[in-house]
């Protein structure tokens, strides 16, 4: 890299070599996102409308078939219902390690673990608890000598409501580590302000803590949301595709469970891609204004 | 019966001791400042004062009643914060309005005292802006009307002006002072800078390493200092060693050279002691063939500081140590560096502390 | 409340572990373990994804380290649209996107019919969560102090990054560069779908048959990753930043 000589007026000089070296800083980095995954993603949308002879809708009304649109619903539930589960343990669990009290090593040990539980999905989720909750696993037996029949009232893990407490392994974590800052931001001297002009701890939250971290939890909730509406190898693995979810419809599709359609994938693509918009805007939307005081 | 009383307060951080036996006492309507360098225990003590820190031993009493055990959101005293004083998600209004609210004033009351805080501070116009809309003096306005606006029993301080600019600093504990003088309310100011410690407050305690090293008016902490530390921390001081000769007649030794001292009466012979003197009570002549008068040292000017109207000679004094003078710049001409004079002073002006 | 939190996290990895000692009817002991150690390609798939972690790492820091210093140094403007981006790998999902990459990059053969492919993927998996580190780490510097003071000591932009900037920026760093070890561990889409054998891919592999095995390496592997990533962050002095993606 040259050495930038100033023994010109900063001015002139900076000018011109500042448009050079803004390209060859942030170059790499865009032309990366570019090739890797607009590109990629454009293609989607290529593919999802041509068929045989060109432009095509066809592959786009596909997705009002029955099935797809079970498989939706249900992403679109267990997403919102885990994110929220997610949401609110993760957020009080990120406030009891980061409170001036808490003793330090309890917040290594939450964070080095919420990182790696964040990113247990799969397999190996799926595997802990089959061992835990399924039909044979240790609780339902546990369960069973106390006289509680999980599985005889309906419970199954391999329902959306048995997804729901699986993905909160990985969603509660990630929230902690999302909302950690935005917490730690939450200065002293408010608190004690509060209290100082009489406050009671709820009083705080009500009007000074949750307010400001409100745009925080907004982006926050998007966040799992995005997280478990893409999630595919942990319902994979539990469900073998039995469950109707559009990532693991996506993959039944590409990889010929029931039939070779790479458009049909791309159009379900398209779809999630969709989704995401939507909430995307209604979070854009929500984030406006709880920031208002921020911008005013 | 005093306002405030704190009573033997002591306070230990993992086994450092924080604040050793403080006992202090405010009569209603004072300005008290707590002065000292950073660490001392002066924000210590006003924490435990609003009851966000608890004292090891000790109690603080408003009136007659034991407050010790009160935690911070029932003692209904108003504080304000070096930084982040305001809260940012509400304007200013309603910052002001808060401790109303919690206290559940009715809604014509509560705007009528918002209107009346802000007027005080003389920030009506910025009633709806964000405290991010706000400069940091305009903040601290604010965070004092807040603290105002629940009529508080105390007004704590904790350095509200030491984020600020040097100018808006100066202005803005004048206005402090002003606002207190109005309402009449007790306040502890903590501070680490003097100057605005003795330019606004009735009384000045100073404190050390935990301990109330001194306590008094501001004339007197600047002009008596009962202790070494209060003397070199207070204004400028030349600090000379010496030692008693004769205590009833008040005669110490410089290095050998023998001055009369009143304040030596009622040291020890042979005690070791400290001078302390003000550079503005130094008077220096210059050193010519008729001879050192008496009471004074001999020494040669080492350097010129102009400060304006007067400037600041510091002597090198032949017996090693320095002393400063302030001497009018007129007068200053004649005595350059290298010029030869002798130093002497009003024995009045000389404090003289043990040598500890 | 924490208590039970931390029950609910502990049970499961607690019944995976009983499991992974049983050696049928009512035997315990190491069998699925030892017969693990044993297994080659165990050992080759942790090393796989290792270096793709590593590489996934260096990559990363290339192309993000030097474009999030300019935008904070000088072209503020871009932020919108780098936050933008940070969040896109959520808006596209990957199993859409590995789709996507396959049917646009089919060469140069000697790249992408290696695993080292999984480069690619991985660093905008990892993106969100290493441009958010990074964007928070520079945040808290004053870094047009930090180049002008280099600057006028005579130092060129390279100089610049890698002796100033890097060395203040190490507990984001570390944060982003565990974030991704252990999303490249962890990852299982791109892998299985693109057929390379990552360690999470063969952990799917042994399921399908030994399940004691796997549960075993299951067990494993969630105490390895979560041992490293303790003792990053003690010798790190508690520094390390694990901040998220917002």
């Amino acid at each position: 890299m040259s050495t930038v000589v100033r023994s010109t007026p900063a001015g002139a000089r900076l000018r011109s070599g500042t448009k050079l070296l803004t390209l060859i800083f942030i170059g790499p980095f865009l032309l990366y996102m570019l090739a890797f995954l607009i590109l990629p993603a454009l293609r989607l949308f290529d593919q999802a409308f041509s068929g045989e002879h060109g432009f095509t809708l066809k592959y786009i009304a596909q997705l009002g078939q029955e099935q797809t649109v079970k498989a939706f619903v249900n992403s679109v539930v267990l997403s919102s219902v885990s994110s929220l589960v997610g949401l609110v343990v993760g957020g009080i669990v990120a406030y009891l390690i980061l409170r001036p009290g808490a003793p330090r090593g309890l917040r290594s040990m939450v964070t080095s673990f919420s990182a790696v539980a964040a990113n247990f999905a799969g397999v190996p989720l799926a595997f802990a608890f089959v061992s835990t909750l399924g039909s044979l696993g240790m609780v339902t037996v546990w369960l069973k000598s106390l006289g509680v029949n999980l599985y005889a009232s309906g419970f199954s893990l391999y329902s959306v409501t048995g997804l729901v407490i699986v993905y909160a392994y990985f969603q509660i974590p990630l929230m902690v580590i999302v909302i950690a800052p935005a917490i730690e931001g939450l200065r002293r001297e408010w608190r004690e302000a509060a209290e100082n002009l009489g406050a009671s701890s709820w009083t705080y939250w009500r009007h000074v803590g949750l307010p400001i971290l409100l745009p925080s939890l907004l982006s926050s909730y998007i966040l799992l949301f995005g997280n478990a509406f893409a999630a595919y190898a942990t319902p994979y693995a539990l469900t073998s595709g039995i469950l109707a979810l559009v990532p693991v419809e996506i993959s039944n599709v590409l990889s010929g469970n029931v039939m070779l359609s790479p458009q049909t994938g791309a159009a379900l693509s398209l779809g999630m891609i969709g989704v995401m918009v939507v909430i995307m805007l209604i979070y854009v939307v929500a984030a406006r204004r709880a920031s208002r005081w921020t911008r005013q | 019966m005093s306002y405030l009383s704190i009573e033997n307060v002591a306070k230990q951080y993992d086994g450092r001791t924080v604040l050793n036996d403080i006992s202090l006492e405010l009569p209603p309507g004072e300005f008290l400042s707590l002065l000292g360098p950073s660490g001392c225990g002066k924000t210590t003590l006003l924490r435990i004062l609003a009851g966000f820190e608890h004292a090891d031993k000790g109690r603080v009493l408003l009136g007659d009643r034991d407050i010790s055990g009160l935690s911070a959101n029932q003692r209904n005293m108003g504080m304000v914060f070096q930084a982040y004083s305001l809260f940012p998600n509400m304007t200013a209004a309603d910052n002001v309005r808060f401790g109303l609210r919690v206290r559940k004033v009715d809604a014509a009351e509560q705007r009528r005292r918002v209107d009346e805080m802000l007027d005080l501070v003389g920030l009506a116009e910025h009633a709806d802006k964000y405290p991010h809309q706000l400069s940091g003096g305009q903040q601290q306005r604010v965070a004092l009307a807040r603290a105002l606006a629940i009529q508080p029993t105390l007004l704590l301080l904790d350095e509200p002006l030491s984020a600020l600019d040097a100018k808006v600093r100066v202005q803005l504990r004048d206005e402090i002072r002003r606002i207190q003088g109005e309402t009449g309310i007790t306040t502890v100011f903590v501070t680490h800078d003097q100057e605005e410690a003795l330019s606004i407050s009735d009384r000045v305690a100073v404190m050390y390493g935990g301990d109330l090293v001194q306590i008094g008016e501001p004339a007197e902490i600047y002009q008596e200092p009962a202790h070494s530390f209060v003397a070199q921390f207070i204004g400028v001081s030349s600090v000379l060693s010496g030692q008693v000769v004769d205590a009833d007649e008040g005669v110490i030794a410089i290095n050998d050279m023998k001055l009369h001292a009143e304040r030596a009466r009622g040291f020890g012979n042979n005690e070791n002691v400290k001078v302390f003197l003000r550079p503005e009570h130094v008077r220096l002549g210059a050193l010519n063939g008729s001879g050192l008068p008496p009471d004074t040292l001999p020494g040669t000017v080492c350097e010129r500081v102009f400060l304006g109207a007067t400037t600041r000679l510091t002597i090198g004094l032949d017996a090693g140590e320095q002393v400063l003078a302030d001497v009018p710049t007129s007068d200053a001409s004649e005595l350059g560096i290298g010029c030869r004079v002798h130093a002497g002073w009003d024995f009045d002006h000389a404090r003289v502390l043990a040598d500890r | 409340m924490l208590a039970l939190v931390g029950l609910y996290f502990v049970v499961p990895l607690l019944a995976t572990g009983i499991f992974s000692f049983w050696e049928g009817g009512d035997r315990y002991g190491l069998r699925a373990y030892i017969s693990l150690v044993h297994q080659r390609d165990l050992w080759d798939s942790l090393w796989m994804s290792l270096h793709l972690a590593l590489e996934t790492i260096a990559v990363t820091l290339v192309i993000l380290l030097p474009a999030v210093f300019w935008m904070h140094l000088k072209a503020k403007s871009f932020k919108p649209l780098f936050d933008f981006l940070s969040v896109m790998p959520f808006v596209v999902p990957p199993i859409a996107l590995v789709a996507g990459l396959t049917a646009l990059y089919t060469g140069p053969s000697w790249f992408v019919g290696t695993s080292n492919f999984l480069v690619v993927p991985y660093v905008i998996l990892a993106l969100p969560y290493t441009y958010r580190a990074l964007d928070v780490g520079m945040r808290a510097l004053d870094l047009k102090t930090l180049t002008e003071a280099s600057q006028s000591l005579g130092a060129g932009w390279g100089t610049l990054i890698l002796r100033v900037l890097v060395p203040n920026l190490t507990s984001a760093l570390a944060g982003a560069a565990l974030l991704t070890i252990a999303i490249v561990m962890g990852e299982f889409t791109f892998a299985n779908v693109l057929l390379f054998n990552t360690f999470a891919v063969y952990i799917n592999y042994v399921g399908q048959t030994s399940a004691t095995e796997a549960a075993a390496l299951t067990l494993l592997s969630f105490l390895i990753t979560w041992l490293a990533m303790l003792g990053v962050l003690l010798t790190g002095r508690g520094q390390v930043q694990l901040g998220g993606a917002r």
